[in-house]
Formats: C-alpha cells, sequence, structure tokens
C-alpha cells in the first residue's frame, strides 16, 4: 500500500473515529429507548441503521473487530423481523447489541487516550 | 475516468475516494443519496465513465439507482460496480439483473477494488475502441458475412432482454456467489447449429437480432427462476441455473426450439429463417475461485458448441408435444 494512501486512509479513519462519538451517543439513547420501551421499533431500527454503516467501514480502517460486532447485531435485529420489533426482544439480541456498543465505546475511548 | 460514487455513508465517499486517488482516478464525484445522483448525472455535459453504488440507500436503493441510470443510452455500456454490505443472493441476483457489472461486498479490500475499478476502465476503453469503430446501427444492413463490424467469436452485448446480461458482468456474478449459493448451481449452454454459415449469410443487423431473438427465447424458458443469460460469442448462451430448475437439458432445448418455432424469424428481405439450437452438459457449479468459474464456463460452452457441430446440418424443428410423445412412447 502507497505512503499516499496511507495518509488518505489515516485521515479517513480520523473522520471515523469522529463520527464513531457522535453514533455512540446515538446508540446509547437508542439501547435506553429499548429498556424504557418507548418507540422500540424505531430505536431498533435506527441501531440496525447504524450498525449497518459501521460494518462496512470499520474493518477497512483497522477496527475488524468492531466490524464484526456491528455486523453481529445488524444480523440480530434482522432476525427479529418487523414482529419481533415491538415485542419483548430476547436476551441474547440485546446482548449483542451492548457488545456492539460496549466495543464502539471502547474504542473511541481507546483513540481519545492516544490522542491525549 | 470520469467516475460517480453514491453512498449514504461520507465514510464510505472519502474512503473510496481515497482509493481512486491512490489508483490514479481523481475525477471522482460523490452523492449521498439516489436523489442527487440522478440530479449530478443530469447536470453533466460528457456522461460518467464508471459509477460505484451502494445498495442499502433510504427511498431509492442502489438496485432501483442502477436500473434507472441503464435506461439512458448514455449509461447503456458504463460499468457500474455495487459497492454493498448486502452479500444474500437475492441482493446479487437482483443486483445483476438491473445491470451490475460487478459486486463488491463490504468491508473491501483496499488493494482488490483498486483492480476490479482498473478492469472496469479497461472495459470503459474498449467500449470506446468499439464505439469508435463500430458504424451508426443503421448501416449495419449493409455489412455482410465478415465485413462485420464483429467478429463471431466476440461476445457482443445484448440489450434490453430480461435477464440477460454481459459475459464479463456473468463471470462477475458466478465469482460473487458463496460457496453456499454455489451448491445446487449449474452452468448450462445452448448453441446455435452451423452458427459460422448463419453469420456468413446474414447481414450484421440480421445477425444481430437472431442473437437477441434466441436469448430472448431462452430469457423466457427460464423466466421466474431468477437464472440469467448471457452471449458468449459463437452463438451459444450461458446460463446460470438455480437448482429448482429440474427439467433435463433435451426438454429444455426442445421448450426453447419451440419457442423459436413460434417466433416466425426472418431475415430483412423476409425470407425465413430456420435454424435449431442444441444444449450442451449441465456444469454443476462446487467451487469458487475466479480461475474455476472461467473454466466452468468455458466448458459449459465447449460441450454446447460441440454438440451442435455433432448436429451439422439442421435437423427440422419438432413441436414440443410431438417430443414430449415421442419421449414418453
Amino acid at each position: 500500500m502507497s505512503d499516499a494512501l496511507q495518509d488518505h486512509l489515516k485521515a479517513v479513519r480520523d473522520r471515523f473515529i469522529n463520527l464513531l462519538d457522535e453514533r455512540l451517543d446515538e446508540l446509547e439513547d437508542m439501547r435506553d429507548r429499548i429498556d424504557l420501551n418507548t418507540e422500540r421499533a424505531e430505536a431498533f431500527e435506527k441501531i440496525q441503521f447504524i450498525a449497518h454503516k459501521i460494518a462496512g467501514t470499520a474493518g477497512i480502517l483497522g477496527f475488524e473487530d468492531l466490524g464484526s460486532q456491528a455486523r453481529i447485531a445488524e444480523n440480530a435485529i434482522i432476525e427479529l423481523g418487523p414482529k419481533g420489533l415491538l415485542e419483548t426482544a430476547d436476551v441474547d439480541t440485546l446482548k449483542k447489541i451492548d457488545v456492539f456498543i460496549e466495543t464502539a465505546a471502547e474504542i473511541s475511548s481507546r483513540v481519545y487516550w492516544e490522542n491525549a | 475516468m470520469k467516475i460517480l460514487s453514491v453512498d449514504d455513508d461520507p465514510i464510505i465517499l472519502e474512503l473510496l475516494t481515497a482509493v481512486l486517488a491512490s489508483i490514479g482516478q481523481t475525477d471522482v464525484t460523490t452523492a449521498e443519496s439516489a436523489m442527487e445522483a440522478f440530479e449530478i448525472i443530469e447536470q453533466q455535459d460528457t456522461p460518467f465513465d464508471c459509477l460505484l453504488l451502494d445498495i442499502q440507500m433510504p427511498k431509492i436503493d442502489g438496485i432501483q439507482l442502477c436500473k434507472a441510470v441503464r435506461l439512458m443510452p448514455e449509461y447503456l455500456r458504463t460499468p457500474i460496480l455495487m459497492i454493498t454490505a448486502m452479500s444474500d443472493k437475492s441482493y446479487i441476483d437482483k443486483a445483476f439483473v438491473a445491470g451490475a457489472t460487478d459486486y463488491v461486498t463490504k468491508p473491501f479490500d483496499v488493494i482488490e477494488l483498486g483492480a476490479r475499478v482498473r478492469t472496469a476502465e479497461s472495459l470503459v476503453e474498449a467500449w470506446r475502441e468499439k464505439s469508435a469503430a463500430e458504424a451508426d446501427p443503421a448501416t449495419k444492413r449493409d455489412y455482410v458475412g465478415t465485413e462485420k463490424p464483429y467478429g463471431l467469436d466476440e461476445k457482443f452485448p445484448i440489450d434490453d432482454v430480461e435477464g440477460v446480461i454481459d459475459y464479463v458482468a456473468l463471470e462477475n456474478y458466478v465469482s460473487q456467489l458463496s460457496r453456499a449459493s454455489l451448491f445446487g448451481t449449474s452452468i448450462l449452454a445452448f448453441s446455435i447449429v452451423e452458427i459460422a454459415q448463419l453469420y456468413h449469410e446474414t447481414t450484421a443487423f440480421d445477425f444481430e437480432a437472431l442473437i437477441t431473438d434466441v436469448s430472448e427465447a431462452i430469457s423466457a424458458c427460464f423466466e421466474g427462476n431468477h437464472s440469467l443469460v448471457s452471449y458468449a460469442g459463437n452463438g451459444t448462451f450461458v446460463c446460470i441455473i438455480d437448482s429448482k430448475d429440474k427439467a433435463p437439458p433435451e426438454i429444455l432445448e426442445q421448450i426453447i426450439r419451440d419457442t423459436i418455432a413460434s417466433m416466425d424469424l426472418c431475415y430483412s428481405d423476409g425470407r425465413s429463417l430456420e435454424f435449431t439450437i442444441t444444449a450442451g452438459d449441465p456444469i454443476r457449479l462446487t467451487f469458487r475461485t475466479g480461475q474455476d468459474v472461467v473454466k466452468a464456463l468455458s466448458q459449459a460452452t465447449k460441450s454446447a458448441r460441440f454438440k451442435s457441430e455433432d448436429m451439422l446440418p439442421a435437423q427440422p424443428v419438432v413441436p414440443l408435444d410431438v417430443f414430449l410423445g415421442n419421449c414418453a412412447g
């Protein structure tokens, strides 16, 4: 891989981390809504949407684990189906979402301290 | 190469722009939605040479965008690469039926994506040379025999037939299928008997019409079964068939012959165009490396061609009901 490409990718990686902070706020907000039973279906859909985006890019930028956890969370929500979004989600699905959010938070925190 | 990249994720757009710049592609325009892409396309004085499209986007998805773009005459041959996280076979099928040339799944390998774009660039260059050399369609009627703008073996594209895609796209399609999808997928080829003679006897216009009509008959035979058909040159068509299509090749062959007979095909001067087709042996796909896929396509094609050579001269067309009656009894 050329130096120029590596420089470009580093710039994109920084942008990804900045965006990850914003996405984390939204993910945590949506996760709370699921627990509080407020607009549950919309909350699941929003988490799925963000997970889909992260799953598509994280691996390319060197965050393979985050990409994998995002894909696992996305697939778990897809498996719930439209009806499942409205019902009490099984513990397994919520656990997959939590692992995904925790992985994102861990990376965000790690990069923050690396740059501090 | 002038490239349009469409994705609702700004990070992907930045990534693509970086990867493209690293291989010397700096003329890149980005759009964050299909609607924005339509607006940008309409504003262009010269069309884009290559499109990179995400599938999952709000309102209008990438497959709908691909289909709409292919309806624009200036984008009939433009390489369209779908760059998407959707790896299910159903999405891959829909993308290629909509006119995609290639399919890259996210997260993609940066080096591999660069290679795919370079392949698209070589397609663009080949088409530029071809269109410069090719005569106006109206004059194709005057080209007879070997004076045609393409050789007998050329895998020229067939337009406006549902389920019929370019050969390059077909190779890419098979390469994209996961191992699980490949199980139960077969390649079956059909060849027009005495194609060399037909090629020499017809004008360029009549020959193209013949190939298009036969592809339509083959496609109609597999309608509703998510099968893809492509013209492999030399009067041969390759089909990717789902395991659900259990009919044996000889029955499919007879159905296609029957459909062709019902079309009453004629030369431009009104003479009746009489020919028949033959099916090769189905080749089951159980592997997925690029070379193996190319080999399997070639094996299926050769099988149909050998059988067509064995059938010389053309046999009279037997209606399907008579054929089935003969088989039964």
